[in-house]
């Protein structure tokens, strides 16, 4: 296997830190590298948004990234996305952990060929779940964990690759069972830590591949037996 | 469904749940799991109801022959005669520390001979644990006892745990072992009981110079009150409120490790 990597030290456009007035800046390598397909990794630069790919570090000869690092920058939207359109295409790893999106929608934005998306610890508000699933179509791994979410808002069209979703630690007051068969390929998931009381629609419910469900920690007085007894 | 607040399992009674395979209902309010009696639980392996409030063995667990799996730690439960003339003859592990168990009556006349872990520490007033011999428990290889009352001076517990060494005819390399209550035993009637391997002596040294314990769950290991071990074949845990005893090749095995431990003399 051929592996060309670069290391190359991120320009000043990457080190917008959050550090006080006089102080050095502190700018670290991003690394761009081609293994089985372009990935750009550029974790904890204090990035409050990513600029266009002509002003990356990264070759030119890069294009067509299947994976990006973000993780623990200051982003508040996915916007960048739709700045080069070709370069993020063919996407199949999002890393954006620790950052400030309090709203997720990929807006007109497809990503046909993502696989894992981690969203976790963001102060997430919103998620627009309404057409997530045809724009992500193939998605396997979506995280969710440890953010803001109030519960599966709005219409759900499903997610039919998905097999696992973590969304513990959130602020669901209820579990819908009706989104179950909307996931048709879901194996594991995690609502646990939120707020739960109730699980409702549970005769709308049905899922054929389910193998763990969590609803640890949370506010449920009766066990749900319709729940816990779909094939 | 762990760390929820659910009082009883009405809302099973009658229904189908033969693709669980675990569930963990633990730290909930059950005072009682009567609704699992009357539910196909047929698939069940492993079912954790600890840090709840039963008074009561859930003998209707019977009726579970694919129960391998049972923790029942952290309940209110003071006996065990629900067991009695009930076969849970595929239970592998059996967790029911922490509870108020007075004995282990209910045990003897039940089918488990399966089991290969019981773990029934920490209940204070248990007593007559000897009641238990190889022939109830054959296939028995970890267990996990003690308490003041129970070792107390005579070393009776000790006893019987010899009896299970030397029903599989393994060996035991006995150190001294450090519990609250040990300072009147006779230690020298319990080395000869055993069959030491290498020195039946302790080591006057310093604190163990091991690999660790994998056999031990994390709980165990970060009371760090672990005083002394020795493993043979043959392993003797003294924690600070009980004592492990892993008495078969097979516990030895499974933990991929030597052990070896060294007390101060101080300890003893």
């Amino acid at each position: 296997m051929k592996s060309i990597v670069w290391f190359i030290q991120a320009s000043a456009v990457l080190a917008q830190t959050n550090a006080p007035t006089g102080a050095p800046t502190v700018t670290r390598p991003c690394t761009c590298a081609n293994i089985h397909g372009a990935i750009l990794s550029c974790a904890g630069q204090g990035l409050h948004s990513v600029p266009n790919f002509d002003e990356w570090p990264c070759p030119k000869a890069v294009k067509g990234l299947v994976y990006i690092n973000f993780q623990r920058n200051e982003l508040e939207s996915l916007s960048f996305l739709g700045n080069d359109p070709t370069l993020y295409a063919g996407l199949q790893t999002m890393l954006l952990k620790n950052n400030r999106i309090e709203s997720f929608d990929l807006d007109n934005f497809s990503l046909p060929n993502l696989f894992e998306l981690n969203l976790e610890s963001n102060g997430m508000k919103n998620f627009k779940w309404e057409t997530f699933g045809a724009q992500a179509p193939k998605l396997q791994h979506l995280f969710l964990e440890d953010n803001l979410l109030p519960g599966f808002q709005g219409p759900f069209n499903g997610i039919p690759g998905l097999r696992n979703i973590h969304l513990q630690n959130n602020r669901f007051l209820e579990f819908d069972s009706r989104i179950l068969s909307s996931l048709p390929s879901l194996v594991y998931i995690d609502v646990g830590s939120n707020n739960i009381s109730q699980i409702s629609n549970v005769e709308y419910a049905a899922s054929i591949s389910l193998e763990s469900i969590y609803l640890g920690t949370n506010e449920l007085t009766e066990f749900p037996a319709p729940f816990a007894s779909i094939p | 469904m762990r760390d929820n607040l659910i009082e009883n399992l009405d809302s099973m009674a009658g229904q189908n749940f033969s693709n669980l395979e675990d569930l963990d209902l633990g730290f909930n309010k059950l005072s009682n799991s009567n609704g699992m009696a009357t539910a196909n639980f047929d698939g069940l392996v492993g079912l954790i109801l600890e840090g709840n409030k039963l008074t009561e063995f859930p003998a209707s667990l019977s009726s579970i022959p694919s129960l391998k799996r049972l923790y029942l730690r952290e309940n209110l439960i003071e006996n065990l005669d629900s067991m009695v003339g009930l076969s849970f003859s595929n239970l592998i592990k059996l967790e029911i520390a922490s509870n108020k168990l007075t004995n282990l009556n209910g045990m003897v006349s039940a089918n488990l001979s399966g089991l290969e872990e019981l773990d029934v520490n920490d209940n204070e007033e248990l007593h007559d644990v000897d009641i238990l011999t190889a022939a109830e428990l054959p296939s028995l290889s970890y267990f996990l006892v003690g308490n003041s009352t129970m070792i107390g001076c005579s070393c009776k517990g000790f006893e019987f745990f010899q009896r299970f060494v030397n029903s599989n005819e393994n060996t035991c390399e006995l150190y001294t072992v450090k519990t609250d209550s040990w300072d009147e035993c006779d230690l020298s009637v319990v080395s000869k009981s055993c069959s030491p391997t290498t020195s039946p002596t302790p080591s006057p040294s310093a604190s163990p110079t091991t690999s660790s314990p994998t056999i031990l769950n994390e709980e165990q290991l970060s009371t760090g009150a672990i005083a002394g071990i020795a493993v043979g074949g043959v392993a003797v845990v003294a924690l600070g409120v009980g004592m492990a005893v892993f008495m078969s090749g097979k516990s030895a095995a499974t933990a991929g490790t030597s052990v070896t431990a060294k007390l101060d003399p101080t300890d003893v």
